[in-house]
């Protein structure tokens, strides 16, 4: 029951600050804005000509190359299929230029596509989702220009996420640099947006709304009536940090789950792991917050509390980025050492990123030391993958590396966060008043 | 039975002593006991200490036959702190709610008691608005409603009427009779030494962390032995024959001070007057207020006789 009512209590005081409500708005418009996203699936002629689009552009800028211009006609689906991925196509490419001499030096220069040679390299590496793909140059009608003649059989697509597709944000204005895959698009809005600037907005805005829990429970005037109830200081302040602990809860998992909505609704990806990130950012925020309980117990300044949490939040972020180069370095040097095989030169003992030894040795021990953001951050980034990539996608963006494990990761940090409760409990029980 | 009880009580804060020595006291159930002493003397540390606040450094101290500050024997104490500054995201509803809640009071009765008690303190039409939106006296209105929300059988009060109007101070003392009734004991810190001196059943007067004076109002105020006479415009004090009974007499003014040794009685003096035929039109057994007490031994400097009977004498 006290449990309760002090966590009431902080809801009250968190809620009565307008950066609560703020908070909850920002939250809001956040998801509105992912909601906003639109995935729209492009058909084989779109994304021809977006290529070709930037491939003429480029070549315009290049007169010594004959002029050419690249367009694509007579496109149709000779199978009658709705979904992209699941069409026969058939499609003309057409390389003009001004005259027969100018496509002599074009075909000349080697400008991709312009032989047939060239062209079906380049439909096998770009589009090779495609199946049965026939190229064929037809006879030329017109002085100048060349006609080539595409014709494909089924995709390996077999379902909507694995298609190219292209965003439109804010209900229709369109992003078509950021075209990709389906599963790309998606993972790419719950990393970079979601996980990693939506995170950090988190766990920045509940430090600060937090902060002030601890320094106003210990004013003046305050503080005679919480402990003057029956409960235990260690108890009170413990009850205070899960109430904070609540707040930054309740924020991310409102964030969260209304992003997942979002997607879910909006592209059709109802990734499970993505829910991971609740978990995740709110151990992020408890070792956050334990460090800012500390600081305000011993000096019960929320500027302080603040201050000292944003510090220790970045000493363990360098630690583990550091430490993740340091590895990155020495994994790539084994693999190097391994291709050479008998005549790689000896190991030199030296530092993978040009540091001392001694300093690698100590980014190694801080890293393992101190409370786990980085491998919850890194984590956070698995679950994202997992929940939207295919394996091979994964492996390609380097994302199967091995990990710390969740036990690991998790009971280093709460070890920390004990530790730091223990020590503003044990300063909390042994002040006066 | 001694509700709060105190031996050799001191607190020292790095050398130096917030209460020093000596303090012993002993307030009895359905006490209204009043605890006195210029700012620094030691008050609100006696307090603390009660209530575990804050430690003590030697002595002991007990409270409702309990070491004082458990959390068991806080669950049967209200405390009105000095200085109290409620969160002001609390509406005086929801703190009454909360301080109940911690004293385990159920939600039901938690949703009777609330509105009897802000209405017994004056508030409750007041008990949905913030806090911060209070003024001074409703502030302490409150702080008095959720000392008293849990029906404790003690309360502490630092100055409960700091801020409130006249009316509100007296409505306060009278609530304090009528806790004294239902047998609660009262612990009252206050500079108002006339309202002290209304309501307290015993006094103790702590300088500078020592206790110096403690007893019952009466014991405090009574000078044994000093009376004031005035008799008619123009007659003569029979000051010699008044020498002779072996009293001592000192003319102040038109009025003449008497002073008998224990055991002996006005009488004589009376009927001397009497007998020579003088008219007498004033006669009082001359009293020290509490207030005279208090500047005599709070202010002094050990010489509390010789304080009290110059405050006697400006008197």
């Amino acid at each position: 029951m006290k449990l309760f009512t002090v966590l009431k209590d902080s809801y009250r005081e968190a809620v009565d600050g307008k950066i609560f409500q703020a908070m909850v708005i920002i939250a809001g418009l956040f998801i509105l804005f992912v909601a906003s996203i639109s995935y729209k699936p492009l058909t084989l002629k779109d994304t021809l000509e977006n290529q070709y689009r930037l491939l003429n552009r480029f070549l315009s800028n290049n007169p010594g190359v004959g002029s050419p211009t690249f367009t694509v006609e007579n496109y149709q689906i000779t199978n009658g299929a709705t979904e992209p991925w699941q069409a026969d196509y058939e499609l003309d490419i057409v390389l003009t230029c001004p005259n027969k001499d100018a496509l002599a030096l074009t075909r000349k220069s080697g400008i991709p596509g312009s032989k047939l040679e060239t062209l079906k390299p380049m439909f096998d590496q770009t589009y090779y989702y495609l199946n049965n793909v026939n190229i064929r140059e037809l006879p030329s009608e017109t002085a100048g220009q060349v006609r080539f003649k595409v014709t494909t059989q089924g995709t390996s697509v077999t379902e909507a996420t694995a298609w190219p597709h292209e965003p439109t944000v804010l209900f229709g204005v369109n992003a078509p640099i950021f075209t990709g895959t389906l599963r790309s698009l998606v993972y790419m809005v719950e990393q970079s947006l979601v996980n990693f600037l939506g995170g950090l907005a988190l766990l920045l805005i509940g430090v600060i709304i937090t902060a002030g829990f601890v320094p106003n429970l210990l004013r003046k005037g305050t503080l005679d009536l919480y402990i003057v109830k029956p409960i235990g200081r260690s108890e009170l302040l413990v009850y205070k940090y899960i109430g904070g602990l609540l707040f930054a809860l309740i924020l991310t998992s409102f964030t969260v789950i209304g992003v997942w909505l979002a997607i879910g609704l909006r592209a059709g990806v109802w990734a499970p792991e993505f829910l991971m990130l609740i978990p995740i950012i709110t151990m992020y925020f408890a070792i956050l917050y334990a460090v800012s309980v500390l600081a305000a117990v011993l000096t019960r300044s929320a500027l302080v509390a603040i201050l000292v949490a944003l510090l220790a939040w970045g000493g363990f972020s360098l630690a583990g980025y550091l430490n993740g180069k340091i590895n990155t370095a020495r994994a790539e040097e084994g693999k190097l050492r391994q291709m050479m095989g008998p005549d790689a030169p000896p190991a030199d003992g030296g530092s993978a990123l040009g540091l001392p030894r001694n300093a690698e040795t100590a980014i190694h021990f801080a890293a393992r030391a101190l409370p786990r953001g980085w491998d919850l951050d890194t984590q956070s980034a698995r679950a994202i993958a997992h929940g939207v990539l295919t394996e091979q996608e994964i492996k390609k963006r380097n994302l199967d590396e091995e990990l710390p494990s969740w036990a690991e990761t998790v009971g280093v940090s709460l070890g920390w966060i004990a530790l730091l409760l223990g020590l503003a409990c044990w300063r909390f029980e042994a002040r006066d008043g | 039975m001694a509700v709060i009880e105190t031996r050799e009580l001191r607190k020292d804060y790095g050398g130096l002593f917030a209460l020093d020595k000596n303090v012993n006291i002993t307030v009895e159930k359905g006490q209204i006991y009043g605890l006195l002493g210029q700012n620094g003397a030691g008050k609100t540390t006696l307090v603390k200490i009660l209530l575990g606040i804050v430690r003590k450094t030697t002595g002991e101290a007990t409270l409702l036959d309990e070491p004082a500050g458990t959390i068991d024997v806080r669950r049967r104490v209200g405390y009105l702190p000095e200085d109290h500054q409620f969160p002001g995201y609390h509406t005086g509803y929801s703190l009454l709610d909360f301080s109940a809640a911690m004293y385990g009071v159920p939600r039901d009765d938690r949703r009777r008691i609330i509105p009897e008690a802000l209405n017994v303190v004056g508030i409750k039409a007041s008990q949905h608005k913030k806090i911060k939106g209070y003024s001074k006296g409703m502030k302490q209105r409150l702080g008095i409603a959720q000392a008293l929300l849990h029906k404790p059988d003690v309360i502490f009060l630092d100055e409960p009427t700091d801020g409130v109007d006249p009316v509100g101070r007296r409505e306060i003392r009278e609530l304090m009779g009528r806790l004294k009734d239902n047998k609660q004991t009262i612990f009252l810190n206050s500079h108002l030494l006339g309202e002290v001196e209304l309501i307290c059943d015993r006094v103790a007067i702590l300088r500078k962390g020592e206790l110096v004076r403690e007893g019952t109002v009466a014991d405090l105020t009574e000078q044994k032995g000093l009376y004031e006479i005035r008799l008619a415009p123009g007659q003569k004090f029979p000051e010699a024959e008044t020498r002779k009974l072996g009293l001592n007499v000192t003319a102040v003014g038109d009025v003449w001070h008497i002073t008998i040794a224990d055991g002996k009685a006005i009488d004589p003096v009376v009927q001397m007057i009497a007998a020579a035929g003088l008219n007498l039109r004033h006669l009082v057994e001359k009293k020290v207020s509490l207030e005279d007490v208090f500047m005599a031994v709070a202010t002094g400097d050990g010489k509390d006789a010789k304080n009290l009977a110059r405050a006697s004498e400006a008197k």
